[in-house]
């Protein structure tokens, strides 16, 4: 158990690769067989989870935990360094939580090449797993760069009638930002030795070498010459704000999303967009706190951008995979507002929001894969009246569209409120415009339900569609749980994130909450 | 209003529509520490009542003529919050929760009794055939028009007294009011009258099956018809010698704030008394220009469209707000979504595929300029000493014999100099 405990995180992020590996030995006709195991790893791995969420200590929770850290390529200063903290930690579960059920989703769709299939997928997830977990950051670039093939094939092998078009444009596309992403990275290894040399209280904690230590690169954050900070924040931003994807970078997105089967768009949308902003948070903001601060109203206006656009566009969708991939560049946009507000409420709303849209967009790309697999189309002006053969499918689709467009007691809510509150507190259009992309989110996604849900059947063509079936609705049923629980009671989400945000707050505006004590003496006592 | 008619009933009486009023009237600590918020508020709330008003008076579905008062209804206790009468707008919403819940339910009814008809125009006439229903709507009706010592009377002629009295009130507010009043008394008694009275315009296949509603729906309207008799008794006002015990409860809440508003104009009982009658009296012309020309004379369509001229179609399409909102917001956004789908397909895409493109024909180019330059300049030199050898070639072919004819040659060429070049 102990050795399980210390090593819990390349367990968790390695064993789908284990499972992988197994899985290759199998015959390729077995083709049940092959579906189970992948299951069957896949729902091990969400359980062998668990534990770093209970484990996970709380009271030090802007820590790094579970950490192993661990020569790997000492020529050039790579150390096999892993750990998280409650950012991470929300992100990791919800990647463990997500891969099972993209599995799941898959056991009908796929019927050619299932073994290759079931092989990529269990790749992604380690790719995935070993992006959020990574403290090196020639690690995480490994993990970064990794991740594109496996996604690259299923959205090539597995996708819609144009898939080679939106696979290599999102392997370009997103290769393309990380050359850059990784051209910053180089930058930071090349400086940091000089900067330790000059900082003895850095060269204590990490030595003086050349390293590719993430905690190493923050520690000297504050001693970056601007200059580098400028530079190296406008490369990382081009590799991130592709993943995310942020105006102007998002038009691989839709493609993407269109042509790629529903798991792949269901990890697409709910776990790789969030390694963008994970990347923002993790890097750009710690380790280039004047950067960040410098290029705040660029990015805080390409964030109000992507939310009013995204949403414009969405609406006008005739594809139903289209609207929902729209809606997320609508819904990204919020998770930047809220983390370039640089305050704990804009960054707690933030990350919250990472995982809600996870849920709901993740959901909602299962909602729209059940009924393509029925119909095998997914334009909108063919639906109509679906409620009234499919109780439960309109059910489950309306939860959804009210958590994506943030009600109150479904997780949107907590997320979008969260986000607005801490732009409000810095600029109080930031959080007029916010307030508008909510109103046209409603607007889009419940004219959606109107036209496939609502009213009389008019298409012959969907009078014998059938319920879902007990797979699928396995598939919603934790998305829907989790919804209702951040919703209800987000105190345990918001536990684990307000160390590590008040953290981060402080590292990009140290004397933020001198200020705000100071603001909170004057409102007690007024002048 | 589309909605089925108990949800209706439901959500325009007491909860969805008027948790506006609750939240003004909750928030009265704000409002009352701005003063022109709440002018905005008075002179909203009784152009929304004049206006709702006046499109009430040619609406032909019943429910809608319902649903409009109800916006009008709303315009008189946002008028009451706006002049700082916060008791009486609340009070106004809860007599109007039960007579507007009545009418609802009688419509209802009246909708069920006819298998679905909504369209006063097909009604006509039932005033004998569904008899509790037209009693307890007629109760519903009296109460709203403001007939003095019903529910709405006291909550209405509190409003209108206010809007004219208060720091914040101005004739003008009284008197837009007043017509509003008269306009209700109007459009309600042609609801009564279109629907109860006159010839029947039923069509004959339904016209056998009119019957009165079970008692699961009689019972309610009954309970709430004595709602809107004895409702209004829990503020019968000081200057009919009660007590205003509705306000004096809600005082607590509604407690000034310690802000100077100058003193209240002080009115005498007998001014306040005048004031009521006024609307009571105005009222009771707008129930007179109903009864002359829906029950005197039965409903003709011709006849009323000539009677609003010019207005009638702007009243009968709702000053065109939907259609002024489609065209000002909806319809825009759906452009602005499909200009930015274009935008986005064309301009950012196109830069993407752009420079996919461009890096293609560079790498065509580039492939181009590789083959037909860079190796064309080898195969060039390589071509030039090739042709340039050619004739170096020839005498170095490789064959014995072409060597031994050379030789014989020029062993023949060289005899031949010997034997004649000489001589």
């Amino acid at each position: 158990m102990d050795y399980f405990r210390e090593h819990i995180l390349t367990i968790v992020a390695f064993w789908p690769l284990a499972g992988m590996i197994v899985l290759m030995l199998f015959n390729k006709e077995n083709k049940t067989l092959i579906r189970w195991w992948a299951n069957v790893v896949m729902i091990v791995g969400f359980v062998i989870s668990i534990p770093l969420w209970v484990w996970f200590d709380r009271d030090t929770a802007d820590q790094m935990q579970f950490v192993q850290n661990i020569p790997w390529i000492q020529t050039i200063g790579a150390n096999y360094h892993v750990g998280i903290d409650g950012i991470s930690l929300l992100l990791v579960m919800l990647t463990t939580l997500l891969g099972p059920l993209a599995v799941l989703s898959s056991w009908e769709a796929i019927h050619d090449r299932v073994k290759e299939y079931y092989v990529f997928m269990l790749m992604l997830q380690a790719g995935m797993l070993g992006v959020f977990v990574s403290l090196d950051f020639f690690l995480f670039y490994v993990f970064w760069e990794v991740m594109l093939v496996p996604m690259y094939f299923i959205i090539g092998v597995w996708g819609g009638p144009r898939k080679l078009y939106a696979a290599i444009k999102f392997f370009l596309y997103t290769l393309f930002g990380s050359v850059l992403l990784l051209l910053g990275i180089l930058a930071l290894y090349f400086i940091y030795p000089n900067l330790a040399a000059q900082h003895p209280e850095v060269a204590g904690r990490f030595g003086t070498g050349s390293t590719f230590d993430v905690l190493a690169f923050q520690a000297v954050a504050s001693y970056l010459p601007f200059a580098y900070q400028y530079w190296i924040f406008l490369a990382f931003f081009v590799g991130f704000a592709i993943k995310v994807p942020m105006f102007p970078f998002h038009t691989w997105l839709p493609d993407a999303h269109v042509e790629a089967p529903t798991a792949g768009s269901v990890i697409l949308a709910a776990v790789l967009l969030k390694m963008g902003t994970y990347g923002f948070l993790r890097f750009s903001l710690p380790i280039l706190p004047d950067g960040t601060k410098y290029f705040v109203p660029f990015m805080i206006g390409l964030s109000i951008i992507a939310i009013i656009y995204g949403a414009l566009v969405a609406m006008m969708q005739p594809d139903m995979k289209k609207l929902v991939a729209y809606s997320s560049v609508s819904h990204m946009g919020f998770v930047t507002l809220g983390m370039f507000a640089l305050n704990p409420n804009g960054l707690n709303g933030s990350i919250i929001q990472q995982i809600n849209h996870g849920i709901s967009t993740g959901a909602l790309f299962l909602i729209v894969g059940i009924i393509y697999e029925r119909r095998h189309t997914r334009e909108i002006a063919q639906f109509g009246g679906l409620s009234n053969v499919m109780p439960m499918y309109a059910v489950v689709f309306l939860i959804m569209t009210l958590s994506s467009i943030g009600l109150p007691v479904l997780n949107g809510f907590i997320g979008e409120f969260t986000i607005i509150m801490g732009a409000l507190q810095q600029n109080l259009w930031w959080a007029v415009a916010a307030g508008a992309g909510i109103v046209l989110g409603a607007a889009y996604m419940l004219w959606l339900y109107q036209r496939t849900m609502l009213g009389k059947i008019e298409n012959p063509a969907n009078e014998k569609l059938i319920d879902m079936n007990l797979r699928e609705l396995a598939t919603l049923v934790p998305l829907i749980i989790v919804a209702f629980w951040i919703g209800l009671y987000p105190a345990p989400f918001f536990r684990v994130l307000d160390k590590p945000v008040n953290n981060l707050v402080l590292k990009v505006r140290p004397d933020y909450f001198q200020g705000a004590q100071r603001l909170n003496a004057e409102i007690r006592e007024p002048r | 209003m589309e909605g089925p008619t108990p949800v209706s009933a439901l959500i325009h009486a007491a909860t969805m529509v008027t948790a506006g009023v609750y939240m003004v009237a909750r928030s009265n600590f704000i409002y009352q520490m701005a003063p022109q918020a709440m002018t905005v508020v008075a002179v909203i709330g009784a152009v929304t009542a004049f206006f709702a008003a006046s499109i009430g008076l040619v609406q032909n579905d019943i429910k809608r003529v319902l649903a409009y008062s109800t916006v009008s209804q709303l315009g008189y206790m946002f008028l009451a919050l706006g002049v700082g009468a916060f008791a009486a707008g609340i009070f106004h919403l809860m007599t109007h929760a039960f007579f507007k819940a009545l009418l609802f339910l009688g419509s209802g009814s009246v909708i069920h009794a006819l298998h679905h008809e909504q369209d006063m125009r097909k009604m006509g006439a039932l005033k004998n055939k569904i008899p509790v229903t037209f009693w307890t709507m007629f109760v519903g009706t009296l109460a709203i028009a403001g007939t003095p010592f019903l529910a709405g009377f006291f909550s209405k002629d509190e409003i209108l007294w206010k809007a004219f009295s208060s720091n914040q009130g101005h004739l003008l507010l009284w008197l837009l009011g007043a017509a509003v009043a008269g306009m209700t008394a109007f459009y309600m008694f042609r609801l009564i009258f279109m629907t109860f009275f006159g010839q029947s315009r039923v069509d004959h296949h339904t016209e056998h099956h009119i019957h009165e509603s079970p008692r699961s729906m009689t019972v309610p309207l009954i309970i709430l018809a004595i709602g809107s008799v004895v409702a209004g008794y829990v503020g019968f006002p000081a200057w009919l010698g009660g007590n205003n015990a509705f306000e004096k409860f809600l005082d607590p809440v509604f407690e000034p704030l310690p802000i100077p508003h100058g003193p209240e104009a002080e009115y005498s009982h007998l001014a306040e008394a005048g004031m009521a009658a006024a609307s009571v009296a105005i009222a009771l012309i707008g129930f007179g220009l109903a009864y002359s020309k829906y029950c005197k004379r039965s409903w003709e369509q011709q006849r009323e469209i000539r009677q609003y001229g010019s207005l009638y179609p702007v009243f009968l399409n709702k000053y065109y707000v939907d259609e002024g909102y489609d065209f000002l917001f909806v319809n825009r956004a759906k452009d602005a979504g499909t200009g930015l789908w274009k935008f986005d397909a064309v301009v950012v895409d196109g830069a993407v595929n752009g420079s996919a493109w461009t890096t293609v024909e560079g790498a065509l180019g580039s492939g181009w300029w590789d083959r037909w330059v860079v190796d064309g300049i080898v195969k060039f030199i390589g071509g030039f000493i090739r042709t340039m050898s050619w004739p170096l070639r020839l005498i170095q072919t490789g064959y014995v014999q072409n060597y031994a004819l050379v030789m014989i040659l020029g062993l023949l060429i060289f005899i031949g100099y010997v034997l004649w070049g000489t001589s």
